[in-house]
């Protein structure tokens, strides 16, 4: 929004375009009524031998004056509404059937990213079963997907809530432990974003990063190849990483 | 009790009141140790989000548990302890009676036990601090099974862990809390209803008095399921039980619901005095009625009712049904309507008039300014597709902040200033009020602009240290948080203005007469200090609350008991 | 001075108003009740969601103790008989025969606290505990916060009776009462939910 909000490498494109309108709409409203409450202040400020007008809002074009009001807003309610339902039906609702599939596994406090290729399954997490670093970067697990295809993501949580964000592509879902949640979403552009767990979680809740690497096609097939087995991918490094390292 | 009322003792007056001036006397000092106990809070975490890697002044090394235990409290405390106590319990009892033409409340000595059991939750939540473990660490709104579960230093360890004393305690408190409230509630309503002096009819009464006590009616039937909830999770916790243990077949959203059946009407509870506080303070000092009284009156009904059929706009990214966000985007974006016939009401209700601009004035219309910014940015998150976005985002702390913040504070200072001549006696001074309105505005918006800003910049809630993530490991949003964390410490040292102010009135500023201001309700009818029993003779009711510039009248004010 | 209104104390002299007609006392417990049946609906509405998502509950449920609880059924509502027979009692200024009515209420309330404790031993016994299961969670719940309020009952109406019995304080055994019909009427919900929905 107006350079504001982190640039948005996915599909939702819409999504920003709907928090501009809501600004628009809102921010006319508070200039609206900035305007009134400053205006009215300078205008109307004690003189002397001034009286003030009785003015009890209750004549019928006073009380037509907030009617106005209210039938303005109501207008405006419902062009948000509008705009608001096709929107979340289509992020929330309307699940790909074709699509790279992934599992996300939220646990205090990190990621366990399972992706199904077509090389089988292929996990990225902090530590394998050895307790070695299987990928990180900056002590992060990475979540790898491919512009061009869309990625249909399963959550899980193994102990309390967290929620799956990811703002570079305006995605948030929580996380709930017992359930199954579907989502998905649609890389354009190839890079490194953040990922955050964005509910609550415990100590460590600070410390549970990821890292999602969206990759061209051609890039996602040589990853694939590796297996994502990246031992070497980063050194462990910075407080992060002591301290999830510590338990 | 007899026909008169003797002057009570120190122990009588102070210790254990029955008069209503003092125990809402001892809900507003005790109201305003907790704020300053929240203010302390903000500023361990502040300071960590400001300065991750040096040791917080006073404090030493904070930690993620202690992080999220400071950030849990601070929300606690300043909701259930700061806000609530100040507008609705102290404000509650002053008013309310000498407001109806009553000597007291109904039940004094349910409203001394109120009081008490109120005093005692204090303590308790206090103690909390110090139990092994620490305190409450899993914010404020303690979603299971993070906080069902027995934790040790933050870590769950289901059911064979050791006991977590700070959330049970936690628990205790808040259901303790409530009860006072509950009580209190249902003492202010029947007073109210049942003992208006002659002539006060529903619509003589001031807007403080439907504000009130449309929060209390809200309060009272939105508590239950919470209650039942908090019962629950003492059980999961103590017990053993699953009720929100997916393990055990529980279900841990079931609370969320529970929880936000009454969070959200919680939200109103605090506003409405405010907003209460202002439409009656802003006709004294504009000289004129407050527009649209009756409307507003019915729209604010309108509003208690829509508050619970919102709730789950909280939840709209923990897995509800999609189609259920639909509907609750809907209930949700409507509040703007009656919130919007209250806000352009008091606005109008400066037009034509002849504005004084005195220390409570400035408080009640830089209070309508500041919440329209909060009221106008809840659009954006109430909006289930943008609240994708903002969820878990400092959006949404700088929203909930313009809400809660010009409601409790520029509400209760406007409240203060305003009705301190009534209630002590005296004036406070005028120099260092509008020194402390200044300053407390200027840094006010000095801390939460930057945090718009930074959750635009996506910068998400509860985390103690950004280092993790690049994208918020940036000199511009360091720079952001830095600035909110001094202009913090400005608003902090700001407060000694107005305690200093307070004291010193209290004990030695200048004398007031019964009616400083030539006011209008029945408050002040009353000598200033009312004595115990309030008013020497039974006051009539003539004509409505706002009566101010009447034409043809010889006075621009013609007060309620004035025939 | 009647002692079913307010009397409104000043320094010229006391004056007794009641603004809606309603006595104090019996508005502030209607306005408690509201919050109650909310605490109520609350846990009653959870657990119901709870049924419906897990069919497997109605086996549980087979084991709840359908003619126990018939029974306090039974006793609560002739309990209910006689807190109303007090309440005409008050009105006569009977405070003595109030007071008798408000004991055999007590009795009875007495007997249904006993008669679900000999229900609690039972299924404990059988293994039936609050572990078992979420529907046992529930059941004990919702039975124990219902069994916590017949005993606040219990100790009110002995407050209460023991003023009436001097002819003292006589709209309490009104108030007291309508508590009391709230609680059984509270039992009528449970007792359908609880042991008869298999």
């Amino acid at each position: 929004m107006w350079g504001t909000l982190p640039e948005n490498v996915g599909t939702f494109q819409d999504l920003d375009g709907l928090m501009e309108f809501i600004t628009v709409v809102v921010g006319l409203w508070f200039l609206a009524a900035m305007a009134m409450i400053i205006g009215f202040s300078l205008m109307f400020k004690a003189k002397p031998g001034v009286k003030a007008q009785y003015i009890a809002g209750n004549t019928g074009k006073q009380v037509g004056v907030l009617l106005g009001i209210v039938a303005a807003i109501t207008m405006f309610d419902f062009m948000i509404d509008i705009r608001n339902v096709p929107l979340w039906n289509t992020i929330k609702m309307q699940i790909p059937a074709e699509g790279d599939q992934v599992g996300v596994l939220a646990k205090q406090w990190t990621w366990v990213f399972t992706h199904k290729t077509k090389a089988g399954n292929v996990t990225t997490e902090m530590f394998n079963d050895a307790g070695e670093y299987s990928d990180s970067a900056n002590g992060a697990p990475k979540l790898h997907v491919r512009t061009g295809t869309k990625t249909i993501y399963s959550l899980n949580s193994e102990d309390v809530l967290h929620s799956f964000k990811i703002n570079a592509l305006r995605v948030t879902m929580d996380i709930i432990p017992g359930r199954t949640y579907k989502g998905w979403f649609e890389a354009v552009k190839p890079g490194t974003y953040d990922l955050a767990c964005a509910e609550i979680c415990g100590r460590g809740h600070g410390d549970m990063a990821g890292r999602l690497v969206v990759h061209t096609p051609d890039d996602y097939d040589k990853w694939v190849k590796a297996k994502g087995v990246t031992k070497a991918d980063s050194a462990p490094k910075g407080v992060v990483v002591a301290h999830n390292a510590a338990h | 009790m007899g026909s008169s009322h003797h002057e009570p003792t120190f122990t009588e007056k102070y210790i254990f009141p029955l008069d209503h001036k003092n125990i809402g006397l001892q809900y507003l000092l005790t109201a305003m140790f907790m704020a300053c106990v929240g203010g302390f809070l903000a500023y361990v975490f502040r300071m960590k989000l400001a300065w991750a890697d040096a040791p917080v002044p006073l404090v030493g090394d904070v930690d993620g548990g202690l992080y999220n235990s400071m950030v849990t409290m601070h929300g606690t405390v300043m909701i259930f302890w700061v806000a609530m106590p100040t507008l609705i319990a102290a404000f509650g009892n002053f008013l309310i009676p000498l407001m109806i033409g009553a000597d007291d409340m109904a039940f004094p000595r349910l409203n001394r036990l109120s009081y008490q059991i109120f005093l005692l939750s204090a303590i308790i939540l206090i103690a909390s601090f110090f139990v092994p473990g620490g305190s409450a660490s899993g914010a404020w709104t303690f979603y299971p099974p993070l906080n069902s579960s027995k934790i040790v230093d933050g870590v769950v360890e289901m059911h064979n862990g050791g006991v977590y004393w700070g959330g049970n305690l936690w628990i205790l408190a808040v259901a303790l809390e409530f009860a006072s409230f509950l009580l209190g509630g249902i003492n202010f309503m029947t007073t109210t209803l049942n003992l208006r002096t002659k002539g006060m009819g529903l619509f003589q009464m001031p807007m403080s008095l439907w504000m009130i006590n449309i929060a209390s009616l809200v309060f009272a039937l939105s508590v239950g399921p919470l209650v039942a909830g908090a019962i629950m999770m003492l059980s999961d916790r103590m017990v053993g039980t699953g009720f929100f243990n997916p393990e055990l077949g529980g279900d841990p959203v079931l609370f969320q619901h529970l929880f936000w059946f009454f969070g959200h009407p919680e939200v109103y509870v605090v506003l409405l005095p405010a907003l209460g506080f202002f439409a009656d303070i802003i006709p004294v000092f504009a000289r004129k009625p407050f527009f649209g009284y009756r409307i507003v009156v019915y729209f604010t009904l309108f509003l208690g009712a829509l508050s619970f059929i919102v709730w789950a706009h909280h939840q709209f990214q923990a897995g509800i049904d999609p189609r259920m966000a639909n509907y609750f985007t809907i209930t949700t974006i409507i509040i703007s309507i009656p919130f919007g016939v209250m806000l352009f009401a008091l606005i109008l209700s400066l037009y034509g008039g002849s504005i004084r601009f005195t220390v409570p004035m400035l408080w009640a219309i830089s209070g309508v300014a500041e919440f329209l910014v909060g009221g106008i940015t809840g659009i954006h998150l109430g909006t289930s597709a943008s609240d994708i976005y903002f969820h878990d985002n400092y959006f949404v702390v700088a929203h909930f902040h313009y809400t809660l913040f010009p409601a409790t504070f520029f509400g209760a200072f406007a409240a203060i200033t305003f009705w301190f001549p009534k209630w002590f006696g005296r004036h406070l001074n005028e120099g260092l009020g509008k020194l402390h309105w200044m300053l407390t505005v200027v840094f006010f918006n000095g801390i939460f602009i930057p945090l718009f800003i930074t959750g635009l910049n996506g910068q998400h809630r509860r985390i103690y240290d950004y280092k993790a993530w690049d994208e918020m490991n940036t000199p511009a949003q360091h720079n952001l948080n830095v600035i909110a964390t001094i202009c913090l410490l400005g608003l902090l040292a700001t407060q000694l203005v107005f305690l200093l102010n307070f004291f010193r009135s209290w004990a030695s500023g200048p004398k007031a007469t019964a009616n400083p201001y030539n006011a209008t309700t029945l408050e002040w009818a009353a000598a200033s200090p009312p004595p115990h029993g309030n008013f020497d003779k039974v006051l009539t009711v003539y004509r409505g609350p706002h009566e101010y510039s009447v034409p043809g009248a010889k006075e621009d004010f013609s007060p309620q008991w004035i025939q | 001075m009647s002692a079913l209104t307010n009397d409104m104390r000043t320094a010229t002299g006391v004056i007794t108003r009641s603004n809606t007609g309603i006595p104090s006392s019996r508005l502030a417990m209607w306005f408690l009740l509201g919050g109650e049946v909310l605490i109520f609906g609350g846990l009653l509405v959870s657990y119901m969601m709870g049924r419906l998502a897990h069919p497997e509950w109605a086996e549980e449920a087979h084991h709840t103790a359908t003619t126990i609880g018939f029974i306090n059924a039974i006793i609560l509502l002739t309990s209910d008989l006689f807190v109303v027979m007090a309440h005409a009692d008050a009105q006569r200024k009977d405070g003595a025969s109030a007071a008798k009515n408000i004991m055999i209420t007590v009795a009875l309330g007495l007997a249904f606290l006993v008669i679900k404790g000999f229900e609690y031993s039972h299924e404990i016994s059988a293994g039936l505990t609050i572990h078992k299961s979420v529907f046992w969670a529930y059941y004990y719940l919702i039975t124990g916060i219902h069994g916590s309020h017949i005993v606040v009952g219990i100790i009110a109406l002995t407050l209460v009776a023991r003023t009436a019995k001097r002819g003292e304080q006589l709209q309490r055994v009104e108030t007291a009462g309508i508590y009391w019909h709230f609680v059984d009427m509270v039992w009528l919900i449970v007792f359908p939910l609880l042991y008869i929905a298999k």
